[in-house]
């Protein structure tokens, strides 16, 4: 038990209780009572007090009791509780996680597991700082929330007001949440004092974490010695499905055919029979009754979802259309029981290719679908990229500016910011790729050989699709609002258009350079990202509908390109804009199902090595103020009883 | 709930009211008597010491010339030639003093003191007229003595009563009951029985003033009236803090009512009873502490009989 106001009532007391017996000694006020004589009344009076000076406060009942009721009220002031656990003053950091998996309403009551980290976060607060009626008993707390990236949802103060108040604010997310950017704001701010609170950082801040587990990057944190209690929520058996992905593509060969694909998963150890429906601009076209196979988990013990994936029979749809497949029925996380994608309208991609004449790009260029491709020198684009030009491929060409499009450039000097030229390398072979890049989504050219590639250096803006023996043989990036790849070497030069990689990778390429498919321009992305987007060069800003019917006006960039994120609501964007050439773009973002999905909560956290215990949460301090005043207020209803029988 | 200490019935206002008609039936047949045998000065019901003329033979003394011839005892002149007369207890009427005190502490009590005393008075007062005693009766307070003198005979029972009714306490002041008693004294006719009615709530022995009644030959009886209030004020209500304010000067004493208080004060008054006791036995009287809320009848029959004052 604690006293959040124990000096307050003790001065009361010391105040009060004299006052008190002064009152009885002094009998400001008695009942005037005729009598004969007063003679008997005095002499017994003296002999009494000779006796006993303190007589009259002596088998008093009524003042027992007045004591009695004002040592309750005093007890009332000092406002005791029972609380769990200790951990007053000092600095100490709130994490709240806010991913999609605290959606999971698995708690009492249907209370999702944000309400009840919220609720346990309040009641770190009242530990923390108990907000007694007369003065608080110190301590400085930061509230951090977690999603993909960290927010200070409050920094360092004293204010339990400020506190409870920010933890109002909170909102939960579709996002997955991580650990590591939330370490580093705590340490960040628990180094660097806040210039309102100029106070020198002693010893690391306490770490409180809000959370189901969940957290995407345990494995990649250190706690550095900072103490980390962790108030789990959710249950440990709570089992989920979910609708991973949805994935839908136009037939190459007929582009008014929509394919559409979904992954569904299982984490429960049982299989489970669901009804999956999947609808197309709102209106159901599909249902079917399927069956996701049980989880299992594998040799290291980590459960591995069950997964069924479903191909839907291809449907005709010309124009962009909104793609909803749902999972038909309840469950604790019904966030991820469905899941969107949008499939743009099949509009040609209008590419200009600068080559001297060359004949393998040109031939590649020319069977890719959904490509209109015009072909010229560099005269083309002496006086700038003609306008309508979505894509322009730049074959061995000397160019010295960076035109003002996107660009696929093969073996020749860019004049990028991010690239420093260095000669020509020997011939080498394609040893790595990155499998993740959606350019290379069809595969990795490997123990490929190519003749003579340039050498060059490149920053972190950078990414290296292909690297050789030499250095980078290929690589993505984004600069002046348009993106970039670059081929170090001449194909026609290497044994790579003998591979099928050469084909899928110029396919790939195209669709991510024009922002087409996936990986391309804002037909659907991981909530938590930013969103990017091409508009008409005449527009200025854009109207932005979130799922939830939010609506708010955004500007375009210079270039004609509109991004905004971090997206942390998942399902269908709206984005409409006016202008010359009005038009509108959905975008689809999805729920990070597969760290999300997983919702049995952990024993305990493994972070950097340590496991943390999941200690008990959402036990708020039991204040005992009310069973004073109430106790008070019984023992002066004893005494005005008592005095009532007196005087009556 | 009546105030503590007041009697909430009216003041009575008739004869009637002091006797009632119990009281009346009781009465008949009885007679004041005293202790003493005492002279009067009319022939009355009372034997008296004084040898005279009455029946009852008492003693011999030698015939002197001039005295009466018929009382000479002719047996004895027979038997020793020399000439006695007859000595006998004459037959002397009694004189009643009734002494009510009538200060304010007297006016409290419920029932209270001053209507309790004025019934008694008017009660022993109602018997001696009816015994043909001579009677007085005066009330003392401050402001001086109220004094009805030498009413004789059964026909002056209204006169008194009126008296009596017309009689209003009266104010404080010092020890009013021996100034008053001190006045009263000297003016005082024969000798016989004197009754104080009071409740000797004074300060001062009341031994001096006593003496003053007592040690004239009068057989006195001191009627100690306290109220039931005043004899066991814990068990009438009264308790807690308070301030006690003195019916007679005024003065206040704040006192917290207690189990031990209401001991110690029980105990100063058993003191007060217990001197006003020696005082009047020393005085050769009779005292009785009588609570006003007593039944007169009872208190007639009783105790008054048993004192010898009622035969």
């Amino acid at each position: 038990m604690s006293w959040l106001s124990p000096w307050t009532a003790f001065w009361l007391l010391v105040i009060l209780v004299p006052l008190l017996l002064l009152l009885y000694i002094l009998r400001l006020r008695r009942a005037r009572q005729v009598v004969p004589s007063t003679l008997f009344w005095n002499e017994a009076a003296e002999d009494i007090q000779a006796n006993t000076p303190f007589q009259r406060l002596r088998r008093n009942l009524l003042l027992l009791l007045q004591l009695i009721a004002l040592l309750m009220l005093a007890c009332a002031v000092a406002q005791p509780r029972f609380e769990s656990a200790a951990g007053r003053g000092g600095r100490t950091v709130l994490l709240i996680d806010r991913s999609a998996s605290m959606q999971a309403n698995d708690g009492d009551g249907g209370r999702t597991r944000f309400e009840a980290a919220i609720d346990a976060a309040r009641g770190a607060i009242d530990r923390l700082h108990p907000g007694g009626w007369f003065g608080d008993a110190g301590g400085q707390t930061m509230i951090v929330s977690l999603g993909e990236t960290a927010d200070v949802a409050q920094p360092f103060t004293g204010s339990r007001r400020a506190l409870l108040l920010a933890l109002d604010r909170l909102e939960v997310t579709d996002t997955a949440a991580r650990l590591k950017p939330g370490l580093a704001l705590a340490r960040v701010w628990s180094s660097e004092p806040d210039p309102d609170n100029p106070r020198k950082a002693g010893a690391p801040a306490r770490l409180e974490l809000f959370s189901d587990g969940g957290l995407v990057d345990l494995d990649e944190v250190s706690l550095r010695e900072a103490p980390l209690m962790f108030h789990g929520v959710g249950q440990a058996d709570s089992t989920n499905r979910s609708v991973q992905s949805v994935m839908s593509e136009r037939v190459p060969d007929d582009p008014d055919q929509v394919q559409i694909f979904a992954s569904l998963w299982n984490w429960s150890a049982e299989p489970s029979e669901e009804r999956v429906q999947m609808s197309i601009d709102g209106i159901a076209v599909h249902v079917e009754d399927v069956t996701i196979p049980g989880a299992v988990l594998d040799e290291s013990g980590v459960i591995d979802a069950g997964r069924r994936d479903v191909v839907f029979t291809p449907v005709t749809r010309p124009g962009e259309s909104l793609i909803e497949v749902r999972l038909v029925g309840d469950d604790v996380f019904p966030a991820d029981d469905v899941a969107w994608d949008v499939v743009p309208a099949p509009d040609a991609v209008k590419v200009l290719l600068i080559t001297d004449d060359r004949v393998l790009m040109r031939r590649a260029l020319s069977v890719l679908p959904g490509l209109d491709v015009s072909i010229g020198g560099v005269e083309a684009i002496a006086g700038g990229v003609p306008e309508g030009v979505d894509l322009l491929v730049l074959d061995q060409i000397t160019s010295e500016t960076l035109p003002g499009v996107a660009t696929l450039s093969i073996d020749m000097e860019l004049p990028s910011t991010h690239l420093r030229w260095s000669g020509r390398r020997a011939a080498e072979s394609i040893l790595v790729g990155d499998p993740r890049h959606p350019v290379l989504r069809g595969g990795s050219p490997r123990d490929l050989w190519a003749q003579s590639p340039q050498g060059v250096q490149i920053d972190s803006v950078v990414r290296a699709l292909l690297s050789g023996e030499g250095g980078p043989l290929a690589m993505a990036w984004e600069e002046s609002g348009h993106r970039r790849v670059h081929l170090c070497f001449d194909p026609a030069s290497s044994t790579w258009p003998w591979d099928p990689t050469f084909m899928t990778f110029l396919m790939d390429a195209t669709d991510w350079l024009t922002r087409r498919g996936l990986g391309g321009d804002a037909a659907s992305t991981d909530a938590g990202g930013t969103v990017s987007l091409s508009v008409p060069r005449d527009v200025s800003e854009v109207t932005i509908l979130s799922p939830s019917g939010e609506r708010r006006t955004w500007p375009t960039r210079v270039g004609g390109r509109v991004s905004w994120g971090p997206v942390i609501e998942s399902g269908p964007w709206l984005v409409q804009w006016q202008g010359g050439t009005p038009g509108r773009r959905l975008i689809s973002v999805r729920l990070p199902a597969e760290t999300e999905g997983h919702l049995a909560l952990p024993e305990a956290l493994t972070i950097g090595g340590e496991q943390i215990q999941t200690n008990a949460s959402g036990t708020r301090p039991m204040p005992l103020w009310p069973w004073a005043i109430a106790a008070a207020l019984l023992v002066l209803l004893v005494e005005w009883a008592v005095y009532c029988r007196r005087i009556g | 709930m009546p105030e503590f200490g007041v009697d909430p019935a009216p003041a009575p206002r008739s004869i009637e009211d002091l006797l009632g008609p119990s009281l009346l039936a009781a009465m008949d047949g009885l007679e004041i008597t005293s202790r003493k045998v005492l002279a009067g000065k009319l022939h009355g019901e009372r034997r008296s010491r004084r040898r005279g003329f009455s029946i009852d033979f008492a003693d011999h003394r030698p015939y002197v010339a001039g005295d009466d011839l018929r009382y000479v005892d002719w047996n004895v002149y027979a038997r020793l030639d020399a000439l006695f007369l007859k000595l006998y207890l004459d037959e002397e009427d009694l004189s009643v003093l009734l002494v009510l005190d009538a200060t304010p502490s007297m006016n409290w009590g419920d029932p209270s003191k001053w209507t309790f005393a004025r019934r008694i008075a008017m009660t022993i007062g109602s018997i001696a007229l009816a015994s043909r005693h001579r009677l007085s009766v005066a009330t003392i307070d401050g402001g001086g003595v109220q004094h009805l003198r030498d009413l004789r005979g059964r026909g002056r029972t209204a006169e008194f009563g009126r008296w009596l009714l017309d009689r209003e306490i009266g104010p404080a002041a010092g020890d009013v009951l021996e100034q008053g008693i001190r006045t009263l004294a000297p003016t005082r006719r024969g000798r016989g029985v004197a009754g104080v009615l009071s409740d000797f709530l004074a300060a001062s022995d009341p031994l001096p003033s006593l003496q003053l009644l007592g040690g004239g030959g009068d057989d006195l009886h001191c009627l100690q009236i306290l109220s039931p209030q005043e004899l066991d004020p814990g068990s009438a209500g009264l308790v807690g803090d308070l301030r006690l304010e003195d019916s007679e000067d005024g003065s206040t004493r704040e006192v917290t009512v207690t189990p031990a208080l209401l001991a110690a004060y029980r105990t100063k008054l058993d003191t007060q009873v217990r001197q006003v006791r020696d005082a009047a036995r020393r005085c050769g009287g009779v005292h009785l502490a009588v609570s006003s809320d007593s039944d007169i009848e009872e208190l007639l029959l009783g105790q008054l009989r048993r004192e010898g004052l009622i035969q």
